[in-house]
């Protein structure tokens, strides 16, 4: 609660010193392996982040966003592989077949409701990794993709971790303040409302399959784009790195970081990427701890690290059937009118 | 002038019906009231209005145009807006947040002017603070502006889902029993808040149990049973309507009685 607080009112220069720790950490520490946990921290930030927004902000319990991952790392990889295509023209490929890809989701999942979209997402994701894994023709089956050129952005090729540190460290600020701006905006504001009452939402004029659907494709598009710079960073891609893991390990880290909060992303990614690490010595057993975090936390802060309780109570009641929450409400009114 | 009529308009949830060929006109400029014992359709028929429940059969006109195959959103962007019987605010904001959802329709940021921070789009969002602000001060509620509503008590929820509505600038307003939950002065003050909203040229739609609050305000009073009409007419004309008395009598509701006494 303190901690909270706290950082909400030094929010900014608490971020800019953290930006500057960040900044100054790879000239500090060469240690490849560390800089490499970093890099896979701001990669998850951002696909956390993107998640964040579809579940967190929209309030739709998603769980297959592993599978827009994997759309756009294959799809770059193969632009670049198979059509000669340069790094820049394949990011861009990646973004709009991923866009197409959250359409595809996104448009039948607004017909469904809470947890059957929950299901349906997961039943997306699990198809798309089955699709990379026995289309061997298109895809390299279970062998993956091999020799992934490495990034290049007009004529800069980058060729070392801290190279790369730089890059996503940059993606994932420009991505935090893109989320930022939408979360205080209009637009922000309309899927918020969606997230906390769809029927009030939509007497106040606002267009719950726009606002939806627009949430799926930023969100398809973000975790498309890191994708591609994943499988460009690696140089390598295999059906094995897209298991539901990847998606529940998402929505893990903004359960931890506090659902609906762009920042609580960023931390949830961060713990989640480091506590492995810091956990090898326990070998196969490391994995316990995750278990334990996320017991520990749902009964002492439910809500998350940042997150606000109204948000994750209005997510968890789109779970539960209408019927149910309907008798609910109606009981709560004859009492009021008692 | 009419400002909605409604053309034998049905609900039905399979069997039961909700809302049973019902024909009416409200006139624009007035207060229609809306009366009827609990479970008479008279929540599903604001429903219907607003495009939440698609018609089971029935045409709705409103300002010369037909509601077919309209969504909620649109009838909101042509000038219907609601309140709810069980409270609809949304607790994850801030009051003044709430008030500027009800700007949504009337207000057109871009999503890329959003993102990139325009001039132009943090124009539109001052100003449109600035409005919600004054709906706010409009009903009553400028000091809790940065509260969140779930601190606010049920009379200043029911108040803050009012300035929500107007809000939306509409033509037409539909109040789903605004004066539940609240104690007499609410009331009184709730009362001087509709003729205020009647006076700034909105026309009024009210839902209300509370025979008092009804029946001095309202224009033009009908009553729902069982899904249908069955009386309208001048307050004075449907408080004397005999099939009126009987249907509170029968279904035990004793809030005619009470007013009557
Ligand atoms: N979504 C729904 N599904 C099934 N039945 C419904 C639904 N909504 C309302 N009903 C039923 O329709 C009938 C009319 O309900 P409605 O809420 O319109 O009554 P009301 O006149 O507003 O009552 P009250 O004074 O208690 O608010 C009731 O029998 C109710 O159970
Ligand atoms: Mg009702």
């Amino acid at each position: 609660m303190m901690i909270k607080k706290y950082v909400v009112e030094h929010k900014s220069m608490l971020l800019l010193a953290a930006l500057v720790l960040l900044v100054a950490f790879p000239f500090v520490i060469s240690n490849a392996y560390y800089q490499r946990i970093f890099i896979m921290i701001f990669l998850y930030a951002v696909l956390a982040m993107s998640l964040n927004l579809i579940t967190g902000v929209a309030g739709q319990l998603a769980l297959g966003h592993g599978g827009f991952y994997c759309v756009g790392a294959y799809a770059s990889a193969l632009l670049i592989k198979s059509c000669g295509m340069p790094f820049t023209v394949s990011l861009i490929g990646a973004a709009i077949i991923s866009a197409l890809f959250g359409l595809a989701l996104g448009i039948p999942c607004l017909r469904l409701r809470g947890d059957y979209l929950t299901l349906c997402s997961i039943g997306f994701a699990e198809i798309v990794r089955l699709v990379a894994l026995h289309w061997d023709k298109l895809t390299g089956g279970a062998l993956g993709v091999k020799n992934i050129p490495a990034v290049n952005l007009f004529g800069f090729v980058f060729k070392n971790n801290m190279q790369y540190y730089f890059l996503f460290l940059i993606v994932m600020v420009i991505v935090y303040i893109f989320i930022n701006r939408i979360i205080s905006s209009q637009t922000g504001r309309a899927l918020i409302s969606i997230r906390e009452d769809e029927i009030a939402a939509s007497a106040m004029g606002i267009n719950l399959t726009y606002y939806k659907v627009l949430a799926f494709v930023v969100a398809a598009v973000l975790a498309g784009i890191m994708g591609a710079f994943m499988a460009a960073y690696l140089t390598y891609l295999n059906p094995q790195s897209f298991i539901l893991d990847e998606s529940f390990l998402m929505l893990q880290m903004i359960i931890l970081g506090g659902l609906g909060s762009n920042f609580g992303a960023i931390i949830g990614a961060a713990i989640l990427v480091f506590l492995p690490e810091a956990f090898r010595f326990l070998t196969d057993y490391r994995m316990l701890i995750n278990g334990f975090l996320m017991v520990g936390l749902m009964a002492w802060r439910p809500q998350g690290l940042f997150g606000a309780t109204t948000t994750t109570e209005a997510i968890v009641k789109k779970l539960i059937p209408p019927e149910l929450v309907k008798t609910a409400e109606s009981r709560g009114v004859e009492n009021e009118n008692s | 002038m009419k400002i909605l009529e409604v053309i034998n308009v049905s609900k039905h949830f399979g069997g039961l019906k909700a809302v049973d060929n019902v024909s009416l006109t409200v006139n624009s400029g007035e207060i229609t009231g809306i009366i009827g014992p609990n479970g008479s359709g008279k929540t599903t028929f604001f429903n219907t209005v607003t495009a939440i429940y698609p018609l089971t059969s029935g045409e709705i006109v409103f300002n010369g145009r037909s509601f077919k195959n309209i969504k909620p959103h649109q009838v909101t962007n042509l000038g219907i807006a609601r309140t709810f019987q069980n409270i609809r605010v949304f607790p994850g904001m801030t009051v003044s947040e709430n008030v500027l959802i009800g700007r949504h329709s009337r207000m057109h940021t871009s999503f890329w002017g959003t993102a990139f921070g325009t001039p132009r789009t943090r124009t539109i969002e001052k100003e449109n603070r600035e409005k919600a602000i004054s709906y706010l001060e409009f009903v009553n509620l400028f000091d809790k502006k940065d509260e969140y509503c779930t601190n606010l008590s049920y009379g200043e929820q029911r108040r803050l889902e009012i300035a929500r509505a107007l809000a939306c600038e509409p033509k037409l307003l539909l109040l789903d029993e605004p004066a539940a939950g609240m104690n007499p002065y609410d009331e009184k003050q709730l009362m001087k808040l509709i003729g205020k909203i009647l006076d700034s040229g909105i026309t009024v739609m009210i839902i209300e149990h509370n025979m008092k609050v009804l029946m001095g305000i309202s224009h033009h009073v009908i009553c729902f049973a069982s899904g249908q009409k069955l009386a309208d007419g001048t307050p004075e004309d449907v408080q004397r309507d005999p099939a009126v008395i009987q249907a509170y009598l029968g279904t035990g509701d004793d809030d005619f009685e009470e007013e009557d006494a």
